[in-house]
């Protein structure tokens, strides 16, 4: 049986690394070996391997998770490989299981939290490695993270649409990626997101809306328009409602994209940050 | 005057949709099946599911939940994957008060989030029970840390229930360090009573949930218990729930919305994109071709196995979307008032709109009018997926109702090559011979499908003569 998590988070530096060819269904680690065979999930039976965790990877798209016991001397650890199929998914399920981890950089994917467990993110791939026996401590740890990485398929690298926030006033590492039903609101789709500093000291959530699959961001805004209400403001058309006990939410047109924000108290305050935001 | 058949009558009294080209009867297949029988948006006879969603709804029934003595609201908050704690204050807001957690819900998350809520609730008012995975050598000093970390993300000063996480064996049930911790947290006053939850096997060498709820049951120790309860798994539950009756234990349920209404088939040859996709990330991970076709495969047979199981249940009740076989899934659940509280995992204020409404609800006579209705309807249009009642009287030996699932892929699923390709493959035993047959099957069918002329159209659609 698994242990329990700490609750410390070490953060370690992933050089970056590029792709390596796989070879077989499960990446083969120097020093470690396969102990008991490999099983494989899909969306739709992963329930039998996590329970009700799996809610939150089949709302990321997971597309599969490959689980295998590795021994290397006296530590066992079980890795789990969550292909979530896009670096997008992967990102926000991560930030959803790890809010608390210190902000993911270009340079840092990966934590480690001896004697337990270590994690990481690679491409479309969301790593979770946990001790079963033995301690696995910062240096083992970040070792076996190592050969993960260069043995797993994309970059490491943040997800391109994160650059999409703009970096003034973003706090660091607030950005996450809700992929369905962003502020509890069906109407929005897939949005990623940051907190920024206000003015007086409260921070408010800015959006850039992710059109799903076969969608475009003039067809989500056009299901926005349907439902939200609509004001003129310096030529632009902003889009509002309310949230229950959360304020007002905003979106605005931006190029090709739709960008918003939320958490503000009246229209003044949305106009105020929905101009401050797409400057 | 001559009366006019039953079926006549029917047929008038529920405006139908011709949703299949085919002679107007329905073909195999659950979506396709309730597109024939319930009334097209607009027609004069409402629809089921979903009831409209309404804000200023609130929970109309509470069910006292066993032992514990509180009396807990039908509609409880399951929170996987929950997020958003404004979601969790307008539940409660709607007067649900049950709220079911874990620790490893996305990692403490959905804890967290009833916490961060929990200053808008009045703490004496809800009932939360969390959870957490008991390992078989967890010292009861490492459980009390675990408790005492869920409390602390709940913002709470006790837990309703915390209780053993997937308990997988009977054995599981007197873990001895669970036990001595829980104990000692209820003299803290930090617990107030052992609950446990369990989903059934997911190794064959486990044991089934009832095996292992119906002792913990009648162990005397467990105060309540979250199990899977829903139209397509409640034998065990309904064996379960009897337990729990019988011994005062409150009962819970989740993955109430079970089911699809539609399934893909994998033509190897012709794969979707979606498909193609899955395949080339599984060869680029370095599996071959065949066996990512072959893992497709058995991931479209897992799909269709519960799209046939969710079929029946789908005709029953005249769903037409996912969400309508989700809100009515959770309707079914709520029908049992032994079932004290069906857990949903809401995650958007919506969701909450348009479940609540369903407390307290029965099926009016109306309904229960209308539902008979659409079963009769379709009692004499809808072919059997397996059935081969028919198949004796055919000197032919045509499968039937084989040939007529495939008429559903073409329709139905707008597979046209697929179903084509399928149809060629029966050869000697397709539907062409029906032409020149005396027409022995006339009257074969117990559902009353007059055979000869489906067959004979069907074979025109799937050889596009």
């Amino acid at each position: 049986m698994k242990r329990m998590l700490p609750l410390t988070v070490l953060i370690i530096a992933i050089p970056l690394l590029s792709c390596s060819e796989q070879t077989s269904d499960f990446p083969d680690i120097d020093d470690w070996t396969l102990a008991g065979e490999v099983l494989t999930y899909e969306a739709d039976n992963l329930w039998e391997y996590i329970n009700g965790a799996a809610e939150l990877f089949v709302q990321y798209d997971v597309q599969t998770c490959r689980t295998a016991d590795l021994a290397s001397g006296d530590l066992v650890v079980t890795v789990d490989l969550y292909d979530m199929g896009s670096p997008l998914n992967a990102f926000g399920v991560f930030k959803q299981e790890n809010p608390a981890a210190p902000p993911l950089t270009r340079a840092v994917m990966a934590a480690v939290s001896p004697p337990y467990q270590a994690i990481m993110l690679k491409g479309a791939t969301y790593v979770k490695v946990n001790a079963i026996e033995g301690e696995l401590t910062e240096a083992s740890g970040r070792q076996l993270l190592e050969a993960l990485a260069a043995a797993l398929p994309g970059q490491t690298a943040l997800p391109a649409e994160l650059g999409l926030l703009p970096e003034e006033d973003k706090l660091a590492g607030s950005e996450g990626y809700q992929r369905e039903g962003f502020l509890g609101l069906t109407e929005l789709p897939g949005c990623v997101y940051a907190a920024y500093a206000g003015a007086d000291g409260e921070s408010w959530l800015g959006f850039v809306v992710i059109a799903p699959d076969g969608s475009s961001s003039t067809a989500v805004w056009e299901g926005l328009a349907e439902v939200w209400t609509s004001l003129e403001e310096g030529g632009l058309t902003v889009l509002y409602r309310e949230i229950p006990y959360r304020g007002l939410v905003g979106v605005v047109q931006a190029d090709d994209s739709i960008v918003g924000v939320s958490g503000v108290a009246d229209q003044a305050e949305l106009l105020s940050h929905l101009e401050s935001f797409i400057r | 005057m001559r009366n006019r058949p039953e079926s006549e009558h029917r047929h008038d009294e529920i405006t139908r949709r011709n949703f299949v080209k085919v002679s107007g009867t329905v073909l195999a297949g659950g979506a396709a099946l309730a597109g024939g029988a319930i009334p097209a948006a607009g027609a004069t006879t409402p629809s089921l599911f979903p009831t409209l969603p309404r804000q200023d709804a609130r929970i109309q029934s509470y069910r006292t939940l066993g032992r514990t003595g509180w009396r807990v609201s039908d509609v409880g908050m399951g929170s996987v994957p929950l997020r958003e704690s404004a979601v969790v204050r307008y539940a409660y807001d709607r007067g649900i008060n049950y709220f079911d957690t874990a620790e490893s819900y996305g990692r403490g998350a959905a804890e967290r989030a009833i916490g961060e809520a929990m200053q808008h609730m009045d703490r004496s008012k809800i009932f939360i029970a969390s959870k957490g995975r008991i390992g078989n050598d967890d010292t009861a000093e490492q459980i009390v840390d675990r408790v005492r970390a869920s409390l602390e993300r709940l913002q709470t000063d006790y837990l309703d229930a915390y209780g053993i996480h997937l308990a997988s064996t009977v054995e599981a049930l007197s873990h001895p360090g669970y036990h001595a911790a829980i104990d000692q947290l209820k003299a803290e006053g930090r617990v107030r009573f052992k609950s446990l939850s369990y989903h059934g096997p997911g190794r064959p060498d486990q044991a089934s949930m009832a095996d292992v709820l119906v002792a913990a049951a009648e162990d005397g120790r467990f105060d309540l218990m979250l199990l899977v309860y829903n139209f397509l798994n409640h034998e065990e539950g309904d064996r379960i729930i009897a337990a729990c009756k019988a011994n005062n234990v409150g009962t819970t349920a989740m993955k109430t919305a079970p089911g699809v209404l539609n399934w893909e088939p994998v033509d190897p040859d012709n794969l979707t994109e979606q498909q193609e996709r899955y395949v080339e990330r599984m060869t680029g991970r370095g599996q071959s071709r065949e066996s990512a076709i072959e893992r497709l495969e058995a991931q479209a047979q897992r799909q269709k196995d519960l799209y046939d199981r969710t079929r029946p249940f789908v005709e029953r009740y005249g769903l037409l979307t996912e969400e309508q076989l989700r809100l009515g899934s959770i309707h079914w659940v709520l029908q049992n008032p032994d079932m004290h509280t069906a857990c949903i995992g809401f995650t958007d204020f919506d969701l909450i709109d348009k479940v609540v409404p369903l407390s307290g609800t029965q099926l009016g006579a109306a309904e229960s009018q209308m539902l008979e209705q659409c079963r009769l309807a379709l009692n004499d249009q809808y072919c059997r997926h397996g059935c081969k009642a028919c198949a004796e009287s055919c000197p032919h030996d045509v499968p039937v109702s084989t040939v007529m699932r495939y008429a559903y892929y073409y329709e139905g699923q707008g597979n046209e090559k697929y179903a084509m390709t399928l149809y060629a493959g029966l050869e000697g035993n397709d539907a062409s011979t029906c032409a020149d047959c005396a027409g022995d099957c006339a009257g074969a069918c117990p559902y009353g499908i007059d055979i000869q002329p489906n067959m004979l159209q069907v074979h025109d659609l799937l050889t596009l003569a």
